[in-house]
């Protein structure tokens, strides 16, 4: 154990600069690489096609639509006031500014979130390094679990491997190239993510309140955040405690604060409240059935107009209310309940699109070191690639040739949510049980002294 | 989730499968194959029936007189045509307006990537002319459309002349609801797909096309009238069309319903109906039957020119007249009342047709086989796909003799298990490459090869094609000294190869399932038997024998014996390479998919597997 | 229906009704008959509302037949008892190519003062019959019996058809900008009949059918485009004036289900753009109102203009589907309304001689003329749902969120423990047995 430690110790002080120089190249590599095929796609004919995609793009994040806000804003009549237009009015001036490069702009969107979760995966590498190190040489864990430490030259990979994960996802790429603002969405959660890693409580409420206003969801990552920056200044997560309400009641008003003024700086650049349905009013009461990847569409399109207003509020709430239970198991590891948060909200929410998916996979790398706990991820990757492929053809064949209806596609969407389901739980359960042997040994021994195996119970 | 959670159970599971692989397999093949040859057997299949309540009795009383009178229209026609040499414009104008039709014409033109054997030249002008029969104080919302193709030889000319007569008797009755479109098209299908793009003002081909004036509103379904004979001993109907897109099957039961109405013997794939289909040869020409069915279905073409229809949502038939020695003869108004009875009936559709079945196999007008039943022969070779990619991922993982569960001792601690995915991305990209390049060289290289070979475009761009296909054999044998862990990265890549080979077939099969069932039937053995163990010579025969290339010679040379035209090998051979050329010219033509899947996936998909049989 | 009541002491004025029956012989061979009833009441009828407010509604599904025609004759005073009334046969009158009816009503002024409100009720029958399906092909056309109009202009020397019994009666009217000659036959005349006591009017046509007339504004309507996803809505305006442009206002109503993009909105004549000096654009909301558009687009002489729009087409909820959803919805015309210069003078002397239908839109420029034109409705396809199976769809659904849930439930409530295997049920009874024997278990 002794040597053990010693040769991270080593390995540790030899780091920092010349682990990030050696690190800018392949890094370029990889961005010059992202950048040419995202540059190739939006030349060719396809680019076209993939911006109708249903998949891709959704009624809140599709360009077109957008195209069509501003349209209207200079005929002289309110985006709101039709149907059709759903994003924030600051995004609209955002909008206002660069819809002539559009293109260079959901690049640039890209290299940022890319940007911002490799330096928060590494920062938070370190800690964890720094942590097992400590937790080592205070002979904490049993002996039999050295396998289950992880060494520096897989954590040195780590954040390349998250980056090429974003950049390099099928996934995104179809979402740059659809110029969807999903986009600057996941970019706003990435730089959420980096700020709260370091340490900065004021911009990461700032980021969680832009990424609020956007789209409601991600105020559940409200928690996690908390519980991570808590941890970082020592206040133990105790609810009896003075100084974690105090901490808490500080983070809170920084993001109700902050809220508020983006709230109000919309009202007063547009002048009324009208886009407060239009936006929030859309998202929760979901009135538009076009097809997307989730399960909210065709099971409001077939509801009973009685139970239509119960169960849309029993599908919100499902995305909200795992938040509290997930926070009290996890409250020791607040950036796997951070990931989690994330892979609930991008299955469960109203419209989700490719691009949601993207981001939370492009966490997967970190938790690589949970590969041998998984049990299913051979199926569940098998099921995930073929409902992909499957998606564009069932709904060509629905929506063009006319031969299958619409319960092939549907089909597909409850496959492609049960394997996004399973493979989030698969790794829930590889998490738990890695804490699980880190604290009572890798090699467990039933009464008789036979090789045991593990169950929940 | 008892399965996916309890490890025991997972373990027993997993180690039944891998232990039982290979005779698992093999018994799923057979069963496959057994289940599609079961298809045809009287007992297993259904009675067809009309679905669609409007169109359900035949209590039409058809009272279509003039067929002789069409005779004499076909004759003058076939004159006029002879005199301009190309269609006869201004009179086939005149005559439309003489008949109370509103009368228009559209004129097209279209460059051929390569000209082919029928049309010596690169460019294809030509002229369609079409009437629309108004349907009394109705708003023009929907439309019905008759078309006939005017051919450059003598044939099609009664198609024309039927269709005339039919234009003037429709005109005088005060029952249509819908407007009907009578259409006479030039060089068959490409001017059919110029006015289809026209009608509906899209450009999926690059053709060029003169805007139409005259529409009827949403077109609801479509007729082709083949007729090239006074009299007929059957009709044959042809349903197949663009992509293997089939019309709805209440089309056919229409026709049938008719033709037994009208006492008219009816066939499909020309082979007629009997009666007693339990005994063995009723069984052989089920199967023969049905065959002929998959085996047109899977080519991609549309046979009629119906077959351009299917694409916008246009249910469509061709019926095409057959005059072979029989005793018992039709006459042309026996067909015009036919085909006034299912206009009628299609007069009174209220909805498109959408009650009754789009995937289908037809053993013969009476009987058929829906998707829920010939999906499963397809289900059962994609299954061997399944089991072998377990058995190689159980195999992968049991490498450094880790459990099931996750928890072992590691033989190989600091080095990573599983061989880096770049190591395999190498015979990926090249295959690729090669599919690339057989899909788009062929073509662009015609001139090249013209100036250097005494062969003219036609032969130049197959035979580029099959010169591609055949040097992309020689290529795999250096691509992967790189790899230090080669051993097992043979596993790997056919890991990747299977899963990308199931993904395809499924996504191939749900869009044309003859297409995927006849790839699935050579493909399949080839990956699921294929290692860099086995005898090299030998399975490299075995793996020629059973390419695509060679999967589309016995197709050919099976088409020809099930159509009772058994050819030579040298003829064989010669229709051979017309079907490469027509396949590549319908895809530029008319957007077929058979050719850029056959070159972009299939053929890259092989390269991967003959990659693997010669690893080192 | 208010009932008719004798107009009160103060005002001298009465009501009055008016028929009338105009037949247009066309060079296509067919005959176009247009009745008017006029009925004037001289009371107030009701309060009239404020005419700023202009409503619009249209049912393009529905189809007139005789069920509409019937309420509509027993609007006029003596039902379908007497006058030109009588000659409205159903069985006749849907026997054409073409049919039309209509009823108007607005306020009108009497004498030049317009002291006295009195209200006009206008009933207008259209129909063409068609040379086809009435005639049996055969060029000639009759019918008998009040005032009847018969236009003479394409022949006034015959040449074209033969009108019998001939009239000497003849009048000018302008029509649509155009100076029409009318042969007359007076019915209320006696010397028109003759012996027998039935007009029997024969035209006979001479010559072969000469070239279709076009009208001077017309236009038409497609959806162009495949597929349930996407389309785009193509209307084509005609001007067939030979050297005038004049402008012309486009109002197009589009059901909120097609969501239109109005950046896709491109105008063209002559393959050149054409931006509208005006456009007026209201979006639609779901379910509750359609997006109105309306344009003011000059349109070049002798041009086709194209007006194109995208639109998507949305998935509504099972309950919003007709019960043949696969029939397809329906799109309502678009209106165009323009003034269109006319090729005649007009004269603006209002006289109680002219012909009824001559005197209907009154304006005030000399050489040009209010024309409403309706294009064909349209039918589009959505995309449906499956409507068997809502039951299934919310199990389903409810089930994959339930796997969510049932595994995150899992594996937050439980812990891991070393699991002691449990005996097989024969292995147990084994052991009993075992037990039992004083032999060791298994």
């Amino acid at each position: 154990v002794s040597t053990l430690s010693l040769c991270f110790r080593i390995n540790r002080r030899s780091g920092g600069l010349f682990l990030q120089t050696k690190m800018a190249a392949p890094l370029t590599l990889l961005v010059i690489v992202a950048v040419t095929i995202r540059a190739v796609l939006f030349r060719s004919s396809l680019a076209e096609l993939i911006s109708e995609r249903v998949e891709v793009v959704s009624p809140l994040n599709s360009w077109k639509r957008v195209v069509e806000g501003l349209a209207l804003l200079d005929l002289g009549v309110s985006p709101y006031s039709g149907d059709v237009f759903h994003e924030t009015p600051l995004t609209i001036y955002l909008y206002h500014f660069v819809i002539d490069y559009a293109e260079i702009v959901c690049m640039v969107t890209d290299g940022i979130t890319a940007v911002a979760l490799y330096l928060a995966v590494q920062v938070y590498n370190k800690n964890v390094f720094r942590k097992q190190k400590y937790a080592l040489e205070a002979d904490r864990y049993p002996h039999d679990c050295l396998e289950l430490m992880q060494t520096p030259k897989e954590l040195f990979y780590v954040p390349l491997k998250v980056a090429m994960f974003y950049l390099l996802s099928p996934f995104t790429i179809l979402s740059c190239v659809a110029k969807s603002t999903c986009g600057i969405n996941n970019a706003i959660v990435a730089l959420f993510v980096l700020c709260t890693i370091k340490g900065s409580a004021l911009l990461s409420a700032i980021f969680l309140a832009l990424a609020t206003y956007q789209s409601i969801y991600p105020i559940t990552l409200f928690a996690p955040a908390l519980i991570y920056l808590l941890q970082r200044l020592y206040i133990p997560v105790n609810l009896r405690r003075q100084s974690f309400w105090l901490f808490t009641l500080q983070y809170a008003f920084m993001f109700v604060g902050s809220l508020v003024v983006i709230v109000g700086l919309s009202f007063f650049l547009l002048g009324s409240w009208d886009y407060i349905p239009s936006v929030y009013g859309f998202i929760l009461s979901v009135p538009d059935l076009t097809p997307n990847i989730g399960l909210f569409w065709y099971f409001f399109a077939e509801m009973f107009e009685h139970f239509r207003l119960f169960f849309i509020c029993v599908f919100q709430i499902n995305v909200f209310f795992y938040t509290i239970p997930l926070s009290i198991k996890l409250k020791d590891h607040p950036v796997f309940l951070m990931f989690m948060q994330i892979a609930i909200i991008s299955i469960f929410k109203s419209y989700p699109t490719v691009g949601d998916i993207a981001l939370y996979m492009a966490f997967l790398p970190v938790w690589s070191h949970l590969y041998r706990f998984l049990r299913n991820i051979f199926m569940v990757s098998c099921v995930l690639l073929a409902c992909s492929a499957l998606f564009p053809v069932l709904w060509h064949l629905w929506i063009y040739a006319g031969s299958a209806n619409s319960n092939f596609y549907y089909a597909i969407t409850l496959l492609f949510n049960v394997g996004q389901v399973l493979l989030v739980s698969d790794y829930f359960y590889a998490y738990l049980r890695r804490e699980h042997h880190l604290s009572h040994g890798l090699y467990l021994k039933k009464k008789d002294g036979s090789e045991a195996t593990l169950v929940l119970k | 989730m008892g399965l996916l959670s309890d490890p025991n159970r997972r373990r027993a599971l997993t180690n039944l499968l891998t232990r039982l692989n290979t005779p698992i397999c093999v018994l799923c093949y057979l069963a496959g194959v057994a289940w599609f040859m079961g298809l045809a057997f009287e007992p297993f299949t259904l009675r067809t029936y009309m679905s669609e309540n409007a169109m359900g009795s035949t209590m039409v009383e058809e009272r279509f007189p003039a067929g002789e009178r069409a005779l004499v229209t076909a004759r003058e026609f076939g004159a006029h045509k002879r005199k301009s040499g190309a269609m006869p414009v201004d009179w086939l104008v005149k005559t439309m307006q003489s008949r109370g039709l509103e009368v228009y014409t559209q004129s097209f033109s279209r460059r051929l990537p390569f000209p082919d054997e029928n049309k010596e030249r690169y460019m294809v002008r030509g002229t369609n002319v079409y009437g629309i029969l108004r349907a009394p104080r109705a708003p023009r919302t929907e439309a019905l459309v008759l078309s006939a193709p005017c051919s450059p030889d003598n044939s099609n000319n009664q198609a024309v002349g039927l269709l005339l007569g039919l234009a003037q008797y429709f005109r005088s009755q005060i029952y249509w609801a819908k407007d009907i479109i009578f259409l006479v098209n030039e060089h068959d299908l490409i001017g059919m797909q110029a006015w289809l793009e026209a009608y509906h003002h899209t450009n999926i081909t690059g053709m060029d096309w003169a805007p139409l004036h005259g529409r009827g509103g949403s077109i609801q379904a479509a007729l082709s009238l083949e007729l090239s004979s006074d009299v007929v001993t059957s009709l044959d109907l042809v349903l197949e069309g663009l992509n293997g897109q089939l019309p709805n099957l209440d089309l056919a039961n229409l026709f049938y319903t008719f033709c037994q109405k009208q006492d008219i013997l009816c066939t499909i794939q020309e082979k007629l109906q009997r009666s007693d289909w339990d005994s063995v040869s009723g069984y052989s020409q089920a199967v023969q039957t049905m065959a002929l069915m998959v085996l047109k279905q899977a080519s991609g073409r549309p046979w009629g020119d119906h077959g351009l229809f299917l694409r916008y949502h246009i249910e469509s038939a061709t019926i095409r007249g057959i005059n072979s020695f029989r005793q018992y003869k039709t006459d042309t108004t026996t067909v015009g009342r036919l085909l006034e009875g299912m206009f009628r009936k299609l007069n009174n559709l209220l909805e498109r047709l959408h009650q009754s079945y789009f995937f289908y196999l037809l053993p013969s007008l009476s009987r058929f086989v829906s998707i829920g039943y010939y999906m499963p022969a397809f289900g059962f070779l994609a299954v061997i796909l399944l089991l072998r990619a377990l058995d190689l991922w159980v195999q992968l993982g049991a490498l450094p003799s880790v459990t099931e569960d996750g928890v072992g001792s590691r033989a190989l601690p600091l080095q990573s298990s599983s061989p880096s995915l770049v190591s395999i991305l190498t015979p990926v990209v090249i295959s690729h490459l090669t599919g690339a390049a057989l899909y788009t060289l062929p073509v662009l290289s015609q001139e090249l090869a013209v100036q250097h070979f005494p062969v003219s475009e036609t032969e130049a761009v197959v035979l580029t094609a099959i010169a591609i296909y055949t040097a992309g054999l020689a290529l795999p044998h250096n691509t992967h000294r790189y790899s230090s862990i080669a051993k097992q990265g043979w596993r790997v890549l056919k890991l990747v190869a299977v899963l990308y080979l199931a993904v395809l077939l499924s996504c191939t099969a749900l869009i044309n399932f003859s297409l995927g069932f006849i790839l699935a039937l050579t493909l399949v053995p080839v990956a699921a038997f294929v290692t860099p163990h086995v005898p090299k010579v030998l399975s490299a025969v075995v793996m020629v024998l059973l390419a695509p290339g060679c999967t589309l010679l016995y197709c050919v040379f099976a088409f020809q014996e099930l159509q009772e035209a058994p050819v030579s090998l040298i003829d064989g051979w010669m229709l051979f390479l017309s079907v490469i050329s027509q396949g590549m010219l319908d895809h530029a033509l008319y957007g077929s998919l058979v050719y850029p899947l056959l070159a972009l996936f299939i053929y890259p998909c092989w390269l991967i597997l003959w990659n693997i049989l010669f690893w080192k | 229906m208010p009932t008719l009541t004798l107009a009160s002491a103060r005002s001298p004025f009465r009501d009055e009704f008016a028929e009338e029956l105009a037949i247009r012989p066309l060079h296509s061979g067919d005959i176009h008959a247009s009745f008017q009833f006029r009925t004037v009441w001289g009371v107030d009828l009701l309060q009239a509302t404020d005419p700023r407010f202009l409503r619009y509604a249209i049912l393009p599904r529905e189809i007139v037949c005789t069920e509409n025609l019937t309420p509509w004759k027993k609007l006029l005073p003596c039902g379908s008892k007497a006058g030109l009334a009588v000659l409205l046969k159903s069985e006749k009158l849907f026997h054409s190519s073409y049919f039309s009816q209509a009823v108007h009503i607005r306020p009108v002024c009497q004498g030049m003062h317009c002291t006295v409100p009195s209200w006009e009720m206008r009933q207008t029958l259209n129909v063409v019959f068609d040379l086809y399906t009435s005639g049996q092909g055969k060029r000639e056309w009759s019918m008998f019996k009040i005032k009847i109009y018969v236009d003479v202009t394409d022949s006034p020397q015959g040449e074209l058809f033969e009108l019998s019994p001939p009239t000497p009666l003849l009048s000018q009217a302008v029509v649509l900008g155009d100076r029409r000659t009318y042969s007359v036959y007076d019915l209320t005349d006696p010397g028109t009949f003759g012996k027998v006591r039935s007009l029997n009017l024969l035209v006979r046509w001479k010559a072969d059918n000469g070239d279709m007339l076009r009208p001077l504004l017309h236009g038409e309507r497609y959806v162009a485009g495949f597929g349930l996803q996407t389309g785009e809505i193509h209307t084509l305006i005609y001007n067939n004036h030979p050297y005038r442009a004049f402008p012309v206002l486009l109002l197009e109503t589009v059901p909120w289900y097609l969501r239109l993009y109005i950046h896709t909105l491109t105008v063209t004549s002559k393959n050149r753009e054409n931006k509208p000096s005006y456009i007026h654009y209201q979006p639609s909301k779901d379910r509750l109102r359609p997006h109105l558009l309306e344009m003011l687009v000059q349109l070049p002489p002798n041009s086709v203009t194209e007006v194109t729009v995208q639109f998507e087409r949305a998935l509504l909820k099972w309950t919003e589907y007709p019960p043949d959803p696969n029939h397809g919805f329906y799109v309502g015309s678009s209106v165009l309304s323009a003034l269109v210069p006319s090729l005649v003078a007009m004269d603006t002397n209002i006289t109680q001689e002219h012909p009824l239908f001559s005197s209907f839109f009154l304006c005030k420029e000399e050489s040009s003329y209010f024309m409403r034109v309706y294009t064909e409705p349209l039918l589009v396809n959505l995309p449906t749902p499956d409507f068997s199976m809502p039951y299934n769809v919310i199990c389903l659904t409810c089930t994959v969120v339930a796997v969510g849930y049932g595994s995150f439930y899992n594996l937050l409530t439980r812990t891991f423990q070393v699991e002691e295997p449990s005996q097989s049920l024969a292995k147990r009874l084994a052991n009993v047995i075992r037990r039992w024997r004083g032999v060791p278990q298994l």
